[in-house]
């Protein structure tokens, strides 16, 4: 197979990363081909009858005092653990938010690119049943 | 032109209290940063921004000058107000604080480096004509007959002192002739492991002296002003308990002949902000230990004395405004005592943390209290255990210690041990009814009252 057709067959996976880590755009060639790929925000995947976040489900700190970056994911979005959620940019580091639990994903409880403090509370998660 | 007003409160606890009250006063934008173990500091709700900047420990937190910059970053602070103690006194905070495009509430840095090496600060005392102890004028040489016969010059009882040091780390005191070497040697390893230089001086050791200080204020036009002397000799351990303002039984024209020599000594090395040049007063003569680069906490007795908002002058030189008065306006007037109170065991002074169930604040003419308690905080075991100021003002001396009693057996503070008994005890103590003691009283007095 051709580095342009390994590329296409493992695209689905690749967007999913870049959606993953926040990466908007990437550039790959060798001497066979190359291929530039750009990926607009994620699609909103909000189910219909989503049960509301309360807060007694499980929030989401933020890992050090920066600024909070979203990742394109909407409310009512399904998160698994580990799943990056948002990034705090504190100077020239950007440190990954990602989810605590499997569950729901709440509203953001930080504007994006606000200033947010250390260990305070981004997100909450509605833990699946 | 841009000017500046948020104010980023790099502190905790009282001083953040009290510098919060002069931002509100101003008008500023104020802004309170917080460890995870504050989050609840009474400043907090008065301020109109806050940030949680790191974990409890201080290391991490309020001495992490990288995060408070940062906390000053993200919230467009463009002065940052350092209280007394974390970063207050650091040349190199202050260094970073410059390179960012702010303002330190207080000296430029290479003041703050010039005041906080022991040796380059008394050379710079000596050429401003504020009186030193007699001693070396620089560090004393390694070879040790030379520093022997240096030393001999000096005369005998005298101590030996790290050049970078503080808090009686690489210190000696050297009785007689013979103990010099050993003390010199000591003294040097000691430096040299606590603060990564050996260097060390001598100056002639003061046996029963009082802690005089004197109170300044500079604007960044090179105006500069002193706000008269407080008497700080009540301590234990180097650390303050009992201040007063004016110092008594000192002819006050001496003492306003410091002042101007203080001051004057501002203006020379361009010094900027509120500052106090620490003196031991024994047989008359005053000889300068060290200035303090930034606000202290016993101000406030200077404020009820002078009616000056030291706090408020403060941020107004930030703010690159001359001094809106002279020395010829500044007026002590009656007799100011403040008790620091500690969340402290009154006989042990170990610190006592914990949660203060009640919170009653003595009240009446001439009594002030500095304190970010309320019902139900809870004293962090992280820091500092001063939870309180009492501050009274009387007509004089005998009044204000009156006064003190009163507020004193009026306040209440349940939950946690402090100071406050000590306190009690030390208002009808005949050496601190009379006054002038010596900075070895408090211990000589538990000493003896010792089991």
């Amino acid at each position: 197979m051709t580095f342009l057709e390994d590329l296409l067959n493992d695209l689905p996976t690749l967007v999913e990363r870049m959606r993953h880590h926040d990466v908007r755009h990437v550039s790959l060639k060798n001497e066979t081909g190359a291929i530039a790929l750009t990926v607009t925000a994620t699609p909103c995947q909000t189910a219909h009858g989503a049960p509301a976040v309360t807060v007694e489900d499980i929030p989401v700190l933020s890992p050090e005092m920066g600024r909070f970056r979203q990742n394109g994911l909407s409310i009512g979005q399904t998160v698994r653990t580990g799943d990056i959620i948002g990034f705090i940019e504190t100077g020239a580091l950007r440190l990954p938010v990602t989810a605590t639990t499997n569950g729901t994903l709440g509203p953001a409880e930080i504007g994006d690119n606000s200033p947010v403090g250390y260990h305070d509370v981004l997100f909450r998660i509605h833990q699946d049943a | 032109m841009h000017e500046p007003h948020r104010v980023l409160i790099a502190n905790r606890g009282e001083i953040a209290l009290r510098i919060t009250r002069a931002c509100r006063l101003l008008g500023l934008h104020s802004i309170g940063i917080h460890s995870e173990a504050d989050a609840r500091l009474a400043h907090l709700r008065l301020v109109d921004e806050t940030i949680c900047i790191g974990p409890a420990a201080a290391s991490h937190s309020y001495l992490d000058a990288a995060r408070v910059l940062r906390a000053a970053e993200l919230t467009n602070a463009d002065i940052i107000h350092p209280g007394y103690g974390f970063l207050s006194e650091n040349a190199d905070f202050a260094a970073a604080v410059e390179q960012s495009g702010r303002i330190l509430a207080g000296p430029t840095a290479a003041i703050m480096r010039l005041m906080g090496d022991k040796i380059s600060a008394k050379q710079q005392m000596r050429r401003s004509g504020v009186p030193c102890l007699p001693g070396t004028e620089d560090a004393l040489p390694t070879d040790l007959s030379e520093a022997q016969a240096i030393c001999d010059a000096i005369d005998y009882p005298l101590i030996v002192k790290a050049a970078g040091g503080g808090g009686g780390r690489g210190m000696r005191v050297v009785m007689a002739a013979a103990d010099l070497r050993d003390a010199i040697e000591t003294a040097r390893e000691e430096a040299g492991r606590a603060f990564g230089n050996p260097s060390v001086y001598a100056e002639r050791f003061l046996q029963h002296p009082r802690h005089i200080e004197i109170q300044v204020l500079a604007d960044r036009q090179g105006n500069a002003v002193w706000l008269g002397a407080r008497d700080c000799s009540i301590q234990r351990r180097h650390q303050k308990l009992i201040e007063e303002a004016p110092a008594i039984g000192i002819d006050p024209q001496a003492i306003a002949e410091l002042g101007e020599r203080c001051a004057k000594a501002c203006t020379l090395m361009g010094y900027t902000g509120a500052g106090t040049f620490e003196f031991l007063y024994e047989d008359g003569a005053f000889s300068f230990i060290e200035m303090n680069t930034r606000l202290q906490v016993e101000h406030p007795v200077t404020e009820m004395t002078t009616g000056i908002d030291i706090v408020r002058e403060q941020l107004l030189i930030a703010m690159g405004q001359p001094l809106s008065f002279t020395q010829a306006d500044v007026r002590t007037e009656g007799h100011a005592i403040e008790c620091r109170i500690n969340a402290e065991d009154p006989v042990s002074f170990r610190p006592a943390p914990g949660k203060v169930l009640n919170w009653r604040a003595p009240g009446g003419p001439g009594v002030r209290v500095d304190t970010h308690l309320y019902d139900g905080y809870v004293v962090p075991p992280n820091y500092d255990s001063l939870i309180a100021k009492l501050i009274v003002h009387g007509t004089d001396r005998t009044d204000a210690l009156n006064r003190m009693h009163a507020a004193l057996s009026e306040m209440q503070i349940t939950g946690i041990a402090t100071t406050t008994p000590l306190h009690l005890r030390l208002m009808n103590e005949p050496g601190v009814r009379e006054g002038s003691v010596s900075v070895h009283y408090l211990e000589a007095l538990m000493r003896k009252s010792a089991p």
